[in-house]
């Protein structure tokens, strides 16, 4: 199916499932209607829970789902929509106070009711989590304990605010709306079992073995994996997938990493790491032959889907990595499409992979500009950040007809795209490719 | 490019879902019965006792009528059940 279709499908699919539940409670018998706050309360309540519950969905990785729009983009969504549906959730008992302030004892929760206590333990359950997510760092919680808290979290605010709603029992007046509702949110935490149980068990044929950890410039290194008893899995350039490392495939520590080697390389992939926390710094310390699993491949951020007469490449550090594979790619497919990187780092002694860029000039239309933060002193090059005046001297005249590509530090990419719309580059041009999970 | 339209459609489903909400408490508030609007707000608390099930709600999930535990005495809360 195209790719446009696809996500308007996927999107019109999300909002029924999101807003037919509170339509199927105006199925007769229903109760006597209120007046309109009142209602409202309760329908931003409705729509708040079956957002949590699709939440689930979400984040379960289904490829079908993600394609058109790429996993980070769903993940951006899960992260903004999930501060929606909480806004709407505390706006449902905030309406009825404000209304009849009489309802302000249901928050001692040894003065309400049990569908109280339910509703308020959901809201406490919901608050914590978007605590722990937005200040994890500050609070200095690694990534395996708070995706362990946040999917306990998860679970918990679902289910206290189903508790809630069947008590409540305001609408769920018959045997087969409690039924359907008790059924949507089963479904939905099933997508948990999907992603933490049947993926890994479906890993589990599809095993890799490291092959080889080559440490690159600047505190980067090279995976690469085999693959055991299968040919292995294909991939577009540009793409990435979460890497397990160890027996098991149910380990609940994985982490994402774009490809660096080509599309077309049959069997082993490689991938390109920076050191920045404590598994990719204890990564060059793994002996080869250790089993690797590999959840992917995912993202959008490929050449292959925007098709160009050429491509400008900006990367900043380890962002290097899908422009590696793009480029790599299109060496082996004898692609002459012209291609110009623009790679940015801080010393040219930390430029990773740059001998391996040298010699991918001789097999593609490939120009490489280098610019450097912290130069050496006999350096004739571009110094500094990418900025719109760098873009301006370097980009070709028939700039127009490329597709841009920007992977690198998050306040680079932005500024590399301001940069690049100031010089009348249309946005539908751009492509970034933002790692930035949580 | 991907991610600033992403932002655009989180904002418009966001407001079409509360749009969506607002027709749903709209159509609901038309059928409002006159005897609840004589009564005034008493019926409009969703949380409040009902003592008997009205006709509407099946049996399998009909609230049974609480006893009181004090007959002569004050009710503690007009809000718990």
């Amino acid at each position: 199916m195209n790719r446009f279709l696809a996500g308007g499908f996927w999107i019109l699919l999300y909002l029924v499932v999101v807003l037919a539940p509170m339509f199927l409670m105006m199925i007769q018998p229903t109760p006597p209607g209120r007046d309109f706050w009142v209602e409202f309360s309760l329908a931003l309540g409705f729509v708040g829970l079956t957002q949590m519950a699709v939440q689930f969905l979400l984040i379960a990785r289904y490829r079908r789902i993600t394609a058109p729009y790429g996993v980070d983009i769903i993940l951006q969504y899960h992260r903004q929509i999930a501060m929606m549906a909480f806004v709407l959730i505390l706006a449902h008992p905030a309406i009825l106070m404000i209304r009849d302030p009489a309802l302000l004892t249901l928050l001692n929760p040894f003065g309400g009711t049990w569908a109280s206590r339910f509703g308020l333990g959901s809201i406490v359950a919901l608050a914590l989590l978007i605590v722990l997510s937005v200040f994890r760092q500050r609070l200095r919680l690694d990534y395996e304990r708070w995706r362990l808290t946040h999917t306990l979290l998860g679970i918990a605010a679902l289910v206290f605010a189903h508790t809630h709603v069947s008590l409540a029992g305001e609408y769920l007046n018959t045997f087969w709306k409690q039924a359907m509702w008790k059924v949507f949110g089963v479904a939905m935490v099933s997508s948990l079992v999907y992603l933490r149980l049947i993926k890994p068990a479906l890993q589990r044929r599809q095993r890799y073995r490291v092959a080889e950890v080559k440490e690159e410039r600047g505190d980067n290194l090279t995976l690469a994996l085999e693959p055991v008893g299968h040919p292995g899995l294909r991939f577009a350039p540009g793409q990435f997938a979460w890497l397990k490392l160890g027996a098991t495939p149910y380990t609940i520590e994985e982490h994402p990493f774009s490809f660096s080697s080509s599309a077309e390389e049959e069997g082993r992939v490689r991938f390109g790491i920076k050191a920045l926390g404590d598994f990719t710094r204890s990564l060059k310390h793994v002996p080869a032959g250790t089993d690797a699993y590999l959840d992917g491949p995912h993202g959008a951020f490929s050449i292959d889907l925007v098709p160009a007469a050429g491509y400008v490449l900006i990367a900043g550090g380890i962002g290097i990595t899908p422009m590696l594979s793009f480029i790599k790619t299109m060496a082996d497919r004898e692609d002459v499409r012209p291609v110009l990187l623009i790679y940015a780092d801080k010393r040219w002694e930390t430029l990773a992979y740059r001998e391996e860029i040298d010699a991918l000039t001789e097999r593609a239309n490939l120009k490489v500009v280098h610019v450097l933060e912290d130069p050496p002193e006999d350096w004739d090059g571009e110094t500094g950040f990418v900025t719109a005046e760098v873009l301006a001297r370097v980009l070709p005249k028939e700039k127009i007809t490329r597709e841009f590509f920007v992977c690198g530090p998050p306040i680079m990419m932005d500024v590399v795209q301001q940069a690049l719309l100031d010089l009348d580059v249309p946005l539908e041009r751009i492509h970034t490719e933002r790692f930035n999970l949580v | 490019m991907r991610h600033i339209y992403a932002y655009r459609a989180t904002y418009l489903i966001a407001t079409l879902i509360v749009l969506v909400a607002m027709l749903f408490a709209w159509l609901r508030s038309q059928d409002v019965p006159p005897l609840q609007q004589e009564e005034g707000m008493r019926h409009d608390r969703p949380y409040a006792v009902q003592v008997a099930a009205p006709p509407y709600v099946a049996s399998s999930v009909a609230v049974k009528p609480s006893r009181p535990r004090h007959a002569s005495g004050p009710s503690r809360s007009s809000v718990t059940t």
